[in-house]
């Protein structure tokens, strides 16, 4: 019999989180059945193992071979995805913004560039056969703010013989104008909405200093009216123990979106970056379940981007992989999050340069980007999460690596305990076996990547 | 000097390590419990539980009170287990220097407890309780800031042990109100209610008030949550020109700050476009709870909503 491979043995109070990531296997054991299992990954066979544990293992299907890790991505640039961040400006003034959007000179993406960028990726579809390419509008400001080139953009894109998704990010403050033309021509849509009015109003307010909730309420009931299916992508800030449940509660009670994607936000001033502490991440993970709970209540999806274990990937994000993200100084960048030169990732994730009419890759550059992901991951191959969080963002896992006090940082354990907490809750909904299958939202969505 | 029960906790950990053994998980009170399942049945996914092997909730780490990742060293072995056999929150070891969670590939046992009683185990009766009603004060009583009130919640005994005369409520999260904190609630025999009150005052800000406080067993274990939750709204009309939401209902009318969630049954009406200011725009809302006036309101097609400055 083949020997059982990739297995992790994860404590979990007094008993073991059997865990076979690439089977989408796990259940839980005392100790005597860890080590039956880890005897059986160093190939003792199941002749001298023998007993009804064995008979259990082999009727779970632990006994089977693993499935073929996920694919590496082609190291080849050939995005069919434009990803535009369009413009700086802003007419909230979140208080953990770390663009500090809003604030400065005014930079926006010149139509021209984003020309370029629409071109170079259409090109790229028609060359890999795809049915369909796709234009981003995304952050570091509002991209409504850059309207008049958003329409173009769009109108652009929308005029070439292939299909185009056009997506976008916003933080949902529009007019009733570009809630009408954003309902008729995006196909994605995210928005960005921290919860209860207390919350919103409190971290998302207007330059003026209002607050942003009604305006944005009434942009998701008019997308819930419309029966669109977007996102609502929340940032929690301390206290996450008292906020986040009950800011994820809001939403899944007033609005109709099915995904909630939240990030934890740790830095206390606008345009900081910062990693969590070895207590704060313990609390974003206590928040996280209980608010986890409760989605899945509400039959409603939350996610965590760090905690992913129904998700096999090779990469935390297909950002750098496969998307050709331009910002408005027309640099080509590896993360949504480098807006401009002030960000301490920016030389590492500037690989190329958009103009007027060509798109410059540095292909030097972007291999020592891509060696960079690959040495991050380097620490994780003893990590039960390794197929999950694959490494973890690179930018997030900058900064929390500087709490790091073991080599291992704190942003790493919260995401090792969110999982694994997942997991006990898979398994529980599974009873008692998890086979892969999602407690929350029905079947499994192996594809998502952020 | 070792007592009894934790003799008899040593030697059934120890059985329990002796043969390898399957657990089922439940989420319960905000503890993991593990139950131990015959494994024929659990192969199957049927619920037999084997008599005894209840695991209870770990210690509250002191950071959050929330049972966690037992935290292992990067030695390679599987780390001891740590847990007692009683579901209570007997404090049990937990991890200190230079944690990881690196799960181990490599197998050392670690030396356990042998025993050679036969694996019999007793299961352990565990308090329980559920909530049954709020007597007074049901969710979402509108109020006046500074009004006194007492909530009273009632709890039912479901379990079949005694919760013992030191059995309190303590106040856990959200706003206390100038509630006294632990209330005693005293003995409750199984299968009887009590009801548990506490004097509280609602707070001076207008809008949406919420409180969460706990049933303790003894004092110590953790069972349900209660809660009281109100909205503060003045007994006073809108300024002309000002933002905010009128609620009505049973002759009463009082109002709320624009964005607040509409008590259940109160019907409203709002100001609380939010520019131009000029623009007066009190009518009549949808009240889908949130009161944001939506509808045909014309405040909102000049134009420059998304531009404010």
């Amino acid at each position: 019999m083949e020997a059982v491979k990739n297995l992790f043995v994860i404590p979990f109070q007094d008993k073991f989180i059997i865990y076979r990531p690439l089977l989408r296997l796990a259940f839980v054991g005392n100790q005597a059945m860890a080590q039956l299992a880890l005897r059986l990954s160093d190939g003792e066979t199941a002749s001298t193992a023998g007993g009804e544990a064995m008979r259990f293992l082999e009727e779970i299907g632990f006994m089977a071979p693993d499935q073929a890790p996920p694919a590496h991505l082609d190291q080849q640039f050939q995005p069919a995805n434009a990803v535009l961040l369009t413009t700086n400006q802003c007419n909230l003034r979140c208080t953990y913004c770390y663009a500090n959007g809003g604030l400065g000179s005014l930079r926006e993406l010149p139509f021209d560039i984003a020309r370029t960028a629409i071109d170079y990726v259409y090109q790229n579809a028609i060359d890999l056969g795809l049915p369909s390419y796709s234009v981003t509008f995304h952050g570091g400001g509002e991209p409504v703010q850059a309207w008049s080139l958003m329409l173009r953009a769009t109108e652009y894109a929308r005029s070439k013989p292939l299909p185009c998704r056009v997506a976008m990010v916003s933080n949902g403050v529009w007019s009733p104008r570009q809630r009408e033309w954003i309902l008729k021509n995006v196909d994605e849509l995210s928005i960005s909405f921290d919860g209860m009015p207390g919350t919103q109003n409190a971290q998302r307010p207007f330059a003026s200093g209002h607050g942003s909730s009604v305006a944005v309420m009434k942009t998701l009931r008019a997308l819930d009216q419309a029966g669109l299916h977007y996102g609502i992508r929340m940032t929690a800030i301390a206290p996450w123990n008292t906020q986040l449940p009950a800011d994820v509660s809001f939403i899944c009670h007033e609005t109709g979106c099915q995904s909630i994607q939240v990030e934890p936000a740790f830095n206390t001033q606008r345009g900081q970056h910062q990693g969590p502490t070895e207590p704060e991440s313990m609390v974003f993970a206590d928040a996280f379940m209980d608010a986890f709970e409760i989605a899945c209540q509400s039959h409603r999806e939350l996610v965590y981007s760090g905690a992913r274990p129904w998700l096999l990937a090779t990469t935390f994000c297909t950002a750098p992989h496969n998307a050709l993200i331009v910002n408005p100084l027309g640099k080509m960048v590896g993360c949504y999050e480098i807006t401009n030169d002030a960000h301490p990732l920016a030389e590492l994730s500037t690989f190329g340069n958009v103009d007027n009419s060509r798109v410059a890759v540095d292909n030097a550059r972007r291999n020592a980007l891509l060696a960079h992901l690959d040495e991050g991951k380097a620490a994780c191959h003893d990590c039960f999460c390794q197929w999950h969080c694959a490494g973890d963002c690179y930018t997030r896992a900058y900064f929390g690596a500087l709490n790091a006090t073991d080599g291992v940082s704190p942003r790493c354990r919260m995401n090792r305990e969110i999982t694994a907490r997942m997991l006990l809750w898979y398994i529980a909904a599974g009873d008692g076996v998890w086979h892969g299958q999602n407690a929350c939202m029905g079947e499994m969505q192996l594809t998502r990547v952020f | 000097m070792i007592d009894d029960n934790n003799d008899k906790e040593s030697q059934e950990q120890g059985q329990t390590d002796e043969k390898p053994q399957v657990y089922a998980v439940q989420k319960d009170l905000g503890c993991w419990r593990f139950q131990r399942r015959n494994f024929l049945t659990a192969a199957v996914y049927s619920a037999v539980v084997a008599a005894g092997a209840l695991a209870g909730c770990e210690a509250p780490s002191a950071v959050t009170g929330t049972p966690r990742l037992t935290e292992t060293s990067t030695a390679k072995n599987i780390p001891a287990p740590t847990s007692t056999h009683a579901p209570t929150s007997t404090p049990t070891a937990t991890a200190t220097a230079t944690p990881t969670l690196t799960p181990t590939k490599t197998r050392t046992p670690t030396p356990t407890a042998t025993v050679t009683s036969s694996p019999t185990a007793t299961p352990v009766p565990i308090p329980q309780a559920a909530f049954v009603s709020d007597v007074t004060i049901p969710d979402g009583t509108v109020m006046s800031p500074g009004q006194k009130f007492t909530k009273t919640w009632r709890i039912k005994n479901v379990g079949t042990i005694n919760l013992g005369a030191k059995t309190d409520s303590v106040f856990e999260s959200g706003e206390q109100m100038g509630g006294t904190s632990p209330v005693s609630v005293g003995e409750v025999t199984p299968n009887s209610t009590a009801d548990i009150s506490v004097g509280l005052t609602a707070p001076a800000g207008v809008g949406k008030h919420a409180g969460q406080w706990r049933l303790r067993a003894n004092g110590s274990v953790s069972l349900i949550p209660m809660t009281v939750e109100i909205f503060v709204a003045l007994q006073e009309s809108i300024a002309p020109g000002k933002e905010g939401v009128t609620i009505q209902l049973e002759g009463r009318t009082m109002t709320l700050p624009c964005g607040s969630p509409i008590p259940a049954g109160w019907v409203c009406s709002c100001n609380c476009v939010t520019a131009p200011k000029a623009c007066s725009c009190d009518r009549v809302c949808t009240c889908d709870r949130v009161c944001s006036c939506d509808g045909n309101c014309t405040c909102n097609s000049v134009g420059h909503y998304w531009h404010p400055n």
